[in-house]
């Protein structure tokens, strides 16, 4: 697998997210812009030295200056520092599911965390739970397929509630091995699933799920 | 209540109950149960954080 250079990682997003019809035009824009991505010479934010510790029980677990310290950051990782489960509450790691850093593809240098299972029981996941309980909270990950993928699988659970939880799965959907990626949200055991988008391997693309009240401006279903 | 996911051909929205618990994320591939055939997804730059 080759290596991406930066500034070719941000011109496939940018074409990426230029391609979408998304309902939300500031999204868009913002993401186009390349505002997940830092500039490529930027150095870390505390000068070069880990910047976790500041919210205590490594919220933020960072070398490569994504984590800038922030109060309002719950969690924060751009996997850079061994091993891969660093920050995180526990791996899950089942049948013939690995879990490792890699350094062949990321967004912010120089590492990203490689997932990869086969069997009917394959797991290899990172578990975190959040330090406190907010009354609004976003989650934001870049994620791609890679290569070989070849079946379905689920690869986000985000729990928001007793009774409620968003799940992202993705399933291969032709033999240019395009994945549709699917969002299903349970809420008190009401079920939705529906297809989000489609995505080529080797295609970084970004999520962000926010959850507030919605006199906050959250909307309705 | 609602939960909003962009960066999506279509942006999804649901309504929920409060967050009652602390969130909890389980990120990484998971066949549990599912059809056997690899799957691999590559991750980076996690950030969780509280809206105010």
């Amino acid at each position: 697998m080759l290596r991406e250079a930066p500034s070719t990682r941000r011109l496939s997003k940018v074409r990426w997210w230029a391609a979408l019809v998304v309902g939300s035009a500031a999204v868009l824009l913002a993401l186009a812009c390349g505002e997940r991505l830092p500039p490529d010479d930027a150095p870390p934010p505390d000068g070069g030295t880990s910047s976790d510790a500041q919210l205590g029980d490594g919220a933020l677990v960072t070398d490569g200056g994504f984590c800038t310290p922030d109060d309002s950051t719950l969690f924060c990782t751009d996997f850079e520092r061994a091993p891969v489960e660093t920050g995180w509450t526990k791996p899950i790691v089942t049948g013939d599911g690995t879990i490792d850093l890699d350094d062949a593809s990321f967004v912010s240098p120089t590492n990203a965390f490689l997932s990869s299972a086969s069997t009917t029981t394959g797991i290899a996941t990172l578990f975190r739970s959040a330090p406190v309980v907010p009354r609004s909270f976003e989650l934001d990950f870049d994620f791609r397929m890679e290569p070989g993928s070849e079946s379905i699988a689920r690869f986000l659970t985000l729990r928001v509630a007793d009774t409620a939880y968003v799940r992202l799965s993705s399933l291969m959907s032709d033999a240019a091995q395009t994945h549709g990626i699917y969002v299903k949200t349970s809420v008190a055991g009401v079920d939705s699933d529906s297809l989000a988008t489609t995505l080529p391997p080797l295609v970084w693309a970004h999520c962000n799920i926010t959850v507030r009240p919605t006199e906050d401006g959250g909307g309705a279903a | 209540m609602s939960i909003r996911i962009t960066g999506m051909d279509v942006p999804h929205t649901a309504a929920l109950p409060r967050v009652d618990v602390a969130p909890e994320i389980e990120l990484g591939v998971d066949k549990g149960g599912l059809p056997a055939g690899r799957v691999s997804v590559r991750f980076d730059d996690v950030r969780m954080r509280e809206l105010r």
